[in-house]
Order: structure tokens, then sequence, then C-alpha cells
């Protein structure tokens, strides 16, 4: 496991909504936590694949897709804010994530 | 620096400014438009992207995507830019080989909608569809396919844990449900009720064949195109009568054939179409290189 930093807390945020304001082609100022990445910023499951590589890489971990893919099951992702906290879980938890409970 | 134009299939996200975009540059998107409905039938003059009539019709949707593709590639290379090679991205092949000057846009028209006709015929009174999974490596769809004894095929591989898969709407569903169950971390259904790259239609290898032999006049490619089923270079008009074929119910890959374009030394890519979709796709593929959308091309031409 490792400790998520207020620090990495920051990087994971930064690095999360500048993706989506290039991605989506909107003003970062625009986005928020309670943005629905669907619905109000027209994103796409690609964007959240591109998102695990990004910090994969960045925080040197070897994740199997498909443990994400199950706890995307029990904990779908629809806002900036649900998928920050995601992040920040498999950052903290790597494939041990599906444990969680909550 | 090396360029290819790769030409997307039927978009079911529009960037939405695509035609202000194409009528900016010149008067041969509008012609195209006005050919278009000559030939149809189907007042395409006044094109709007809001227009569910349009974009939401399986055939209608291919015959936009077409034109969009076929008046971009024509304003790029009206103005100097040439690809050193070109692909098709499924029934985006079409375009491409307008794009080499294979044969005339009306052509490309015929055999976008022969094509539909001829696939809809062969598979009449079965429901069938295509969808998408994200998350599970080709091995792992193939796994789920054999061990749940399931019809359903991958069409296409995009990436290496992105496919779209093919084949009857039950069977389509049954993979889907398993992808999701096995940690797919997406799946759904494409907005297509033909079952394109499905050995459902491998029997219009017969009347597509023909049907391009006695109405399409096939010249070389200007430009060499790469085949998305084998990756192979087609330079003469018999191997890309068999593409043209075969693209309607082999097994496409994506993935290698944007590999193949930038072990060509390629490193700009043009999206030659509407939406941004191979840009989306590009974004899992190793190398040094960019992707200009429609909406992006005053980077690389004034």
């Amino acid at each position: 496991m490792a400790q998520v930093t207020d620090k990495i807390r920051e990087e994971v945020r930064e690095i999360v909504y500048d993706f989506f304001a290039e991605e989506c082609e909107i003003d970062v100022n625009e986005i928020s936590d309670e943005s629905d990445i669907f619905t109000d910023l027209g994103g796409d499951s690609l964007m959240f694949l591109a998102l695990i590589e990004i910090f994969t890489k960045k925080y040197g971990q070897e994740i199997d897709l498909k443990t994400i893919g199950k706890y995307s099951i029990k904990h779908p992702v629809e806002t900036i804010g649900q998928l920050i906290d995601m992040q920040l879980r498999i950052i903290e938890y790597g494939n041990k994530i599906i444990e969680l409970d909550d | 620096m090396k360029t290819a134009f790769i030409f997307p299939a039927f978009v079911s996200e529009y960037l939405g400014t695509e035609d202000q975009i194409l009528r900016s540059f010149s008067g041969n998107f509008q012609q195209k438009l006005d050919t278009l409905t000559r030939i149809t039938g189907d007042d395409y003059q006044n094109l709007s992207l809001d227009d569910p009539d349009f974009t939401h019709d399986e055939l209608r949707s291919q015959i936009i995507s077409y034109v969009f593709s076929c008046s971009l590639s024509d304003e790029l290379t009206n103005r100097g830019l040439k690809p050193v090679a070109v692909a098709g991205y499924s029934m985006g092949l079409y375009a491409a080989l307008y794009g080499s000057r294979v044969f005339e846009f009306e052509h490309g028209l015929q055999l976008v909608e022969e094509a539909y006709a001829v696939s809809r015929s062969v598979i009449k009174g079965i429901d069938c569809g295509m969808g998408s999974v994200i998350g599970l490596t080709r091995d792992e769809i193939e796994t789920l396919i054999i061990d749940f004894k399931i019809s359903a095929e991958i069409a296409n591989t995009n990436s290496k844990y992105s496919h779209l898969i093919t084949g009857k709407l039950k069977d389509v569903e049954h993979l889907l449900d398993k992808a999701r169950e096995t940690g797919a971390m997406n799946v759904s259904f494409l907005p297509v009720k033909t079952p394109y790259h499905s050995r459902l239609l491998k029997e219009t290898q017969v009347e597509f064949g023909q049907f391009i032999k006695n109405h399409i006049p096939l010249k070389e490619p200007d430009y060499p195109v790469i085949s998305c089923i084998d990756q192979k270079v087609l330079k003469t008009s018999e191997a890309i009568a068999n593409e043209l074929v075969r693209n309607l119910h082999e097994s496409l890959n994506w993935k290698k054939t944007f590999e193949k374009l930038l072990n060509m030394g390629i490193s700009q890519f043009v999206e030659c179409g509407a939406g941004k979709s191979l840009q989306k796709i590009g974004r899992f593929m190793d190398g040094e290189f960019i992707i200009y959308p429609m909406n992006k091309l005053h980077r690389i031409v004034d």
C-alpha cells in the first residue's frame, strides 16, 4: 500500500482537471468535482483508461485493469470528484482495491 | 515530416463544427452535398448535424462520414499536403480509397450504398449488432468466446484494451455481459444493426465482388493504402477490389495498422473526417506522433 500524501492528492486533482480540460476542449475553470464526466463534459470510458495509464506510469504501479473494472461495477464513477477519489484509492491500494468493502 | 491521412468509420460523436469548418475552406463540400442530393434523392444540401434523420440513420450516417472525409481530403491535397500513405478504419476504407484517387467520389458513394444493401440482405430477419469492450485484451475476449461458446467475434482491435465485437444481437449481448463480469471497465452497444466485420456477412462476397467488377472502375492508388485486415500495402486494383470485399466480413486490426504507419516513419497524422475518434484511440499507441482532428488543422495548414 502506498501512502497518499497531500501532495499526491493535489497532483492527481491537477492532472485530472487538466486532462479533461484538454480532452473535452473546455476551460479548466468550468470543471468542478461535481461535473458529470459524461453529460457535462462529454467524456467517455476511453478517457478513464487513459488516465489510469497516466497514473500507473507516474506512480510505478502494476495494476490489473480487470480489478478496477470489477471495482467500478460496485463503485460506478460519474463525476470528476468520484474519479479523483477512485484514482487515489488505486494509488493507495493497488490491486487490493477490490478488497475494499465501503 | 511524413504525413498519413487516416479515415474514420461512420461517426457517432461529432465535433459539431465539421460542416462550418469544411464550408469555410472552399465550395468543395457544398458541391459534394449537391452531388449527394442529386444521386440519392435525399436533401443533403442543407445538412445539419443536429438532424437525427441523418445522423441516427445507419446508411445516411455512413454517407455523411464519407462526404466529410472526401471533402477534407480534397482540401488538404489541394493545399499541398500530400500523404505518404493512407488507411481507412472500417468503413473509412471508401474515403481512404477516394483520397488515394482509386475511384471518383460518385463511385465511393455507390460502394457505401451497395455494401449496406448487400449486407442487410444477407442478414435479413436476423437481429444483429456491434459492441465495444474497454479494459480487456484480445486474448481475454477470445477466451470468453471459447469458454462460454459465444458466437460473437472481435470486429476490430483498436488498442491493447479496446475492442469492437460483432455478431447476432443475442451473442453480442452475451459477450458484453460476460466481459463486464470479467472486469471490463466499460461495455456498450454501438448504434448499428449490421454486424460489420463478421462472418455473418461472408455471403456478401460474391454479390459485392461482382458489383465492384461491373460498376466501379478502380485505378492504382496515388498513395499507398494500408490494409486494416492484414496491414499489407495495397498497390494494385486487384488487391483493392479484394480488400473492399473482405472489409465487410473479416476482422480488422487498427492497432497493427497504425503501428505499420508508424514503422513507415510517419509522425504526423490527419484524421480525415468528422469527429476525433481516431485521435482518441491514438492515445494508446506507443511512439512519437501527433494526430490532428479536423478542428486542429489550422496548426498545419493555412
